[in-house]
């Protein structure tokens, strides 16, 4: 998982990163791009054409963007590095950033897979 | 038994409105019991501007079908807009211009010879010297005694020739005439009589004697001002209009109605008030319900004993027909329209127009559009022929005719939709040449309350505000009638509408 994170280096928590971090953080993104792809192309996208557009395609690839930033942030400070609110550690906001990065990355992705399954969606975001 | 062809006969000024309101009946898809029709104008003023509009319509109208339709089966496809073949008309036009007067046509001046005294005197008796000296390039100006010697050259005419000999055992005839005029009143009777006589040698003239054959006599259902015939601008007198019919009537009880198996009467007591012109290009009067109501006897005609090939084979020999509306009013709308199956045509073609006007373009140009990208239309599908043909038929056409029916003029107005989506109206009343687009605006709003006196239904609430969304039914179907596969763009394109247009129909309205 180190490989696919290969912008980012924490040396200090190592372990932690590869034993837990990593992983988490390839879980949310996943898992988020998944559902955010379901909802604009499964769920919206054959029920009404009002998203059916180029910059509501983006918007939905902002909040995806935000929802990983925000989810990682949570999991990887509070939940793996055992961090108290407001607490501030450099290396775990580089690595939100990038997670969110990737997450846009795959939004746009899993959309040339996600598009065949939509009806008022199915030329976005390109045509093909 | 193929379906018979009908060769419509349109005389005159009348015929001519009446054909072009027949078009856009026609165009909106209702069901006929035809292979195609034949439409043969008779008038001998060429340059009518009705006649010219008549002409303009049928070839934009055959541009669209021949699209959509051609090589398609007889049966696919019924109750489409576009859907019957409209023939382009032919024109059994003898050019009163070649002849001059009912004198120099006549050679009057030979009659002086010796041996021709009583011909001359039956003539004299005939034709008064206003008729003999009427210049005959407009027409018969309300004289159909004039009428009745010049139209007999029409039977003679190529084109004539070629009618009969293309005419099948189980083709079928309409006339559609005026009865207070003069090229209309002429041209009936000289027709019937040609048809039914067994002594003729025409081609095929057992089948056209034989043939079923039907009429649609238009009463007078409008008057001109009487001012320019007083002043002697215009040759036409609306006073004798009523004197005229009454003769007419009698005339056709005692020799006609054993010639015709169906006649249609059709006529107003609320009249319309036009500019006396008389003929030319000038003559462009406004479509009318009158002939809306003449055009949907041709439909009716097509239905009648829909399995009689001759007249023989018909229950009755005889039968006569009148149009009536329950309520007397000066506006009539689709809520006066008793066959269901007409008033779902009208309201699905004027959506379909609206969209055609005000959404389409918009539609082939967005790149996304899921619709569009299913049917692999062109970039450029908005500037090619077949969309700027549907774009004519719509804002020159369609919304012409509607403005037309609806002008303060007519003592009765047809108003079906809201006209004030049309916003250059003025314009389009003070255009001579009938080529000017009508332009339209039509909001998210407006498409609930486009039918006079029957809004859509709204599920807005507090919370939701709804939307008619043609671009969404569209898209939904796509698929489905791409797997059809026509193997033609435009059929595709046009099954697509129509379903979409359907089903938006049937979601909105109950009729």
């Amino acid at each position: 998982m180190e490989n696919f994170y290969f912008l980012f280096e924490d040396l200090g928590n190592w372990d932690v990163w590869v034993d837990k971090g990593y992983s988490a953080g390839f879980i949310i993104l996943l898992t988020t791009s998944l559902i955010i792809n379901a909802i604009y192309y499964i769920v919206l996208g054959r029920k009404s054409m009002r998203f059916s557009t180029m910059g509501k395609w983006f918007m939905f690839g902002f909040i995806n963007f935000a929802l990983i930033f925000l989810i990682t942030l949570v999991v990887e400070g509070i939940t793996i590095f055992d961090l108290a609110f407001g607490e501030f550690h450099y290396e775990i906001w580089l690595f939100t950033i990038i997670n969110a990065f990737y997450g846009f990355v795959l939004y746009t992705v899993l959309s040339l897979l996600f598009k065949r399954f939509s009806i008022f969606s199915k030329f976005i975001p390109v045509k093909f | 038994m193929s379906k018979p062809k009908l060769y419509l006969f349109a005389i005159g000024g009348t015929g001519s409105r009446v054909l072009r309101s027949l078009t856009m009946l026609l165009a909106s898809g209702v069901k006929t019991n035809t292979e195609k029709i034949i439409p043969m104008i008779i008038d001998t003023d060429i340059n009518n501007g009705d006649v010219e509009k008549c002409r303009n319509i049928i070839k934009n109208y055959n541009e669209i079908h021949n699209s959509i339709y051609n090589g398609v089966r007889e049966d696919e496809g019924q109750g489409e807009f576009f859907r019957t073949k409209i023939m382009p008309p032919r024109e059994l036009n003898i050019s009163g211009t070649d002849y001059g007067t009912l004198r120099d046509m006549v050679s009057y001046n030979s009659l002086e010879g010796k041996g021709f005294g009583k011909t001359k005197s039956l003539f004299d008796l005939l034709y008064s010297d206003a008729n003999k000296d009427m210049p005959l390039e407009k027409g018969f100006l309300g004289n159909p005694n004039v009428g009745s010697v010049v139209l007999k050259n029409v039977v003679e005419s190529q084109i004539f020739k070629e009618f009969t000999q293309d005419f099948n055992q189980n083709d079928r005839i309409f006339i559609v005439s005026s009865i207070f005029g003069g090229t209309g009143a002429a041209g009936f009777p000289l027709l019937l009589n040609v048809f039914r006589d067994e002594m003729s040698k025409l081609n095929n003239g057992n089948y056209i004697n034989n043939a079923i054959i039907g009429g649609v006599s238009v009463l007078p259902y409008f008057q001109v001002d009487v001012d320019k015939f007083n002043s002697g601008e215009s040759a036409i007198n609306s006073s004798t209009f009523i004197t005229k019919t009454k003769a007419a009537l009698a005339y056709y009880n005692r020799n006609l109605k054993q010639l015709v198996n169906a006649m249609y009467y059709v006529g107003d007591t609320r009249q319309s008030s036009y500019e006396n012109n008389d003929g030319g290009i000038e003559q462009k009067n406004p479509s009318n319900f009158i002939e809306l109501t003449a055009a949907s006897a041709v439909l009716d005609f097509l239905d009648y004993e829909k399995n009689a090939a001759t007249k023989d084979d018909l229950q009755n020999a005889s039968k006569f027909f009148e149009f009536g509306i329950n309520t007397d009013t000066g506006v009539v709308d689709l809520n006066h329209i008793k066959k269901d199956d007409l008033k779902a045509q009208l309201l699905h073609f004027h959506y379909y127009n609206v969209y055609v006007s005000n959404f389409m373009t918009a539609a082939l140009k967005n790149e996304k559009l899921a619709w569009r990208n299913e049917l692999k239309l062109a970039n450029n599908y908005h500037g090619q022929n077949f969309y700027k043909a549907l774009d004519t038929f719509t804002s020159v056409h369609y919304y012409r005719w509607l403005i037309e029916l609806a002008m303060d003029q007519h003592d009765r107005k047809f108003l079906p939709f809201d006209v004030s989506i049309m916003i250059n109206k003025e314009e389009i009343s003070q255009d001579v040449s009938g080529t000017l687009p009508v332009n339209t605006s039509v909001g998210d709003k407006k498409l609930f309350t486009l039918v006079t006196g029957i809004p859509a239904s709204d599920d807005s609430n507090f919370f939701r505000k709804d939307y008619i969304k043609y671009d969404e039914e569209f898209s939904k179907l796509a698929q489905e009638i791409v797997d059809l596969q026509y193997g033609n763009t435009e059929r595709t394109l046009h099954t697509l509408l129509n379903q979409g247009i359907q089903n938006i129909i049937a979601e909105r309205y109950v009729l």
